[in-house]
């Protein structure tokens, strides 16, 4: 059902290509997009202006950082702008509702056409709509900052961006937040400055409640990361990730060693390793909250979050804990779901992705915990397990045969200032 | 069942497939659109989806076109979606040889890329791995088939492991290649292609009388080391 809208048909709606040289337009293509993309380094950043990130209360690219705390301090509520920002001419807003079926469905066209940054991607994520209700709606979610853009001529979806409510402990301050994500605009209305106006928009109804501070991550660099991390890959279905050519196999190496590698048990070992069940829900939560004081950027979640991000839901959140003989909750595992579709393959038609979200190792060790999770997540028919290289995860990646990936994750937080925080401390993982 | 007709449109789809995944950017949407619905065709059969709302724009039409193709049969498809490009687009062929190497998950992150060879530098052992049967027929190296290399393997060995039929089925029908050579290990290319799943060439290597039984350092025969279920099963028959 989900293939029927996977293929890209608007991209180069209006050229035909097709009596050109192939490979010559491949490499023009590459040196248009080198140009104009955005950052992806450091030493890229500091050689671009940030027109609309300048304007905002973000640290500058070179500042350095010893405080912590606010760079604006909160405005009356009677001082925030009452109207909407502007959009460009033929466009308007809609708050998006997405318990209407429809218009969930209409919000998962749009990110699924439209929420990559590779024109040429073989893959792109398939952010389910049941997904979508889990990341968007947690308690105290609000309608109002699940933010449309669309065309007033004909109705179509065109951008959006959104916002859920959060707290964050901050090395020592604890701060009341908004996580914003899904920030996307259509493809065929690309750098036409409509990103910032979202933006402002999110700010202002943000703002609105009360809350002056966000965090957000992102692939590309703007001003100024709080920290960087990295993402890791472990193949769980090797022969598959390597017939969609997600991974490869070098000059030298047999599949048949390739699949030897990454052979795991067929069974997770640990005893008492089991499925969360909503009874386990107080004390995992307890669990996770002492854990998560080791680090200096985490979430504080009242039980009712815990119950929202961690009781699974097939397809979405899976969280495994271990108890022990007293019946106790020692340690959990925990990730969550997202398929990518394979375009144009003639037998896989999805990559099944877990993503690393939060791990609690006290009794086992962490690699040993985090190695029935792939077992698990293998007999779930996971395709490949996702870890950013943050919390502890180190002390697990390369033992358990992750293979470094090729992308940056930025994590920055909006009207705050505080040194940046190595990945080995950034205890937070967002959707 | 192994080198009939079928087989060869399937692998021709394959590639076409292959190219169109990796070049789609650069095509037209009305080329990508007319391909789409024999692909639909081809791998999900007739249109059996509900019918998407007139508004979702992109939907609807795709759904049209391709229930527009009723009982086309699946191979019918797999040639038109390759006549299809044949037609639009020249030496696309070339074109999947070459690429076949450079991709990888842009979308977030993917593996980072491993070794790039340059072309210049490859040999026949290359060109079996990666499956380009056209550069091995057209090699005016000269090579001598059972040869081993550093590893201990054979030509059959690798195109056995990598799971490419065509080129298994060149190297035996065409090159006479040895089908029960041993490497080091004592494993026939049998043992490699049961190990790594790969059906259709554990069905065309015991067809043309690979040794089911044979074993390994280990004492291990392919049935012990395979894993798949219907490849363990394929090699049962005999006891
Ligand atoms: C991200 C996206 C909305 C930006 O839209 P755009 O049309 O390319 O950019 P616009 O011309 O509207 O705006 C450019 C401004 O937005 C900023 N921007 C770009 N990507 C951004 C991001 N992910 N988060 C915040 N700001 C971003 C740019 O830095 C620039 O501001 P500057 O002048 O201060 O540098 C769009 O590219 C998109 O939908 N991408 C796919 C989905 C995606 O990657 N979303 C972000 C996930 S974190």
């Amino acid at each position: 059902m989900m293939e029927e809208t996977n293929s890209k048909t608007e991209v180069v709606d209006g050229v035909d290509f097709d009596c050109l040289s192939v490979k010559d337009l491949k490499k023009a293509m590459e040196m248009i997009s080198r140009t104009q993309r955005p950052a992806r380094t450091p030493e890229e950043a500091l050689q671009k202006s940030y027109q609309f990130w300048n304007t905002q209360p973000v640290p500058k690219m070179d500042e350095s950082i010893n405080a912590n705390g606010p760079i604006e301090p909160d405005k009356p509520i009677e001082s925030i702008r009452q109207e909407p920002y502007s959009l460009p001419e033929g466009f308007n807003w809609d708050t998006i509702d997405i318990n209407d079926s429809s218009i969930l469905k209409e919000l998962y066209t749009l990110l699924n056409e439209n929420y990559v940054e590779d024109e040429d991607s073989m893959f792109r994520f398939d952010y389910p709509p049941d997904f979508l209700k889990w990341a968007l709606q947690p308690p105290g979610w609000s309608g109002d900052w699940h933010v449309g853009v669309r065309i007033s001529k004909s109705g179509r979806l065109v951008g959006f961006i959104s916002a859920i409510p959060a707290t964050l402990m901050i090395y020592n301050v604890k701060q009341k937040v908004v996580e914003i994500n899904f920030l996307c605009v259509h493809k065929k209305l690309r750098s036409k400055r409509v990103a910032p106006v979202l933006i402002r928009e999110i700010t202002r109804r943000v703002h609105k409640k009360g809350i002056y501070q966000a965090v957000y991550t992102a692939g590309v660099i703007l001003p100024k990361p709080v920290g960087t991390s990295r993402y890791w890959h472990r193949s769980l279905n090797p022969k598959k990730l390597i017939e969609v050519k997600f991974s490869h196999l070098s000059r030298n190496m047999t599949m048949q060693r390739t699949l030897r590698l990454f052979k795991l048990p067929d069974m997770p070992d640990i005893s008492g390793f089991r499925k969360l069940v909503i009874d386990d829900v107080p004390n995992a939560h307890k669990l996770l909250h002492e854990y998560l004081k080791k680090f200096d950027l985490v979430p504080i979640f009242t039980e009712e979050e815990f119950r929202h991000w961690f009781v699974p839901q097939t397809g979405i959140v899976d969280t495994y804990v271990v108890e022990n003989n007293n019946k106790e909750i020692t340690d959990m595992v925990s990730f969550y779901t997202l398929p990518s579709t394979v375009m144009h393959h003639p037998v896989h038609r999805s990559i099944k992705a877990a993503y690393s979200y939060y791990n609690v190792a006290n009794k086992i060790k962490l690699v040993d915990l985090m190695k029935n999770a792939l077992i698990a997540a293998r007999n779930d028919g996971f395709d490949v397990f996702n870890a950013l290289d943050l919390m502890e995860n180190k002390t697990f990646l390369e033992e358990l045969k992750f293979g470094i990936g090729d992308g940056n994750l930025q994590y920055y937080l909006y009207n705050w200032k505080c040194p940046p925080i190595p990945p080995e401390k950034i205890g937070l993982v967002l959707q | 069942m192994n080198s009939n007709s079928y087989s060869e449109i399937e692998r021709n789809f394959l590639k076409a497939c292959q190219y169109v995944q990796n070049n789609h950017s650069l095509l037209s949407s009305n080329l990508i659109s007319d391909l789409y619905k024999f692909y639909k065709q081809a791998v999900c059969g007739k249109c059996n989806v509900p019918k998407p709302s007139k508004f979702n724009f992109n939907a609807y039409n795709k759904w049209k076109l391709w229930s527009k193709l009723g009982n086309m049969s699946e191979i019918e498809a797999m040639q038109n979606y390759v006549q299809l490009l044949n037609n639009r687009i020249i030496n696309w062929e070339e074109d999947v040889d070459s690429q076949l190497n450079n991709n990888s998950w842009v979308v977030v992150s993917s593996l980072s890329a491993e070794e790039d060879i340059p072309e210049s530098t490859k040999d026949i052992y290359d060109w079996v791995k990666e499956g380009q049967l056209n550069k091995i027929k057209s090699s005016t190296e000269k090579f001598s088939v059972d040869i081993h290399d550093n590893q201990g393997m054979t030509l059959l060995h690798w195109a056995a492991d990598r799971g490419h039929l065509n080129v298994v089925q060149y190297l035996v029908v065409d090159m006479k290649a040895d089908m029960n050579c041993c490497d080091e290990e004592n494993q026939t290319p049998l043992h490699y292609a049961a190990a790594c799943g790969h059906l259709e060439v554990c069905k065309f290597l015991i067809d043309f009388g690979a040794d089911v039984n044979a074993l390994d350092n280990n004492n291990l025969s392919p049935k012990d080391i395979a894993e798949d279920l219907v490849v363990k099963q394929l090699l049962t028959v005999d006891d």
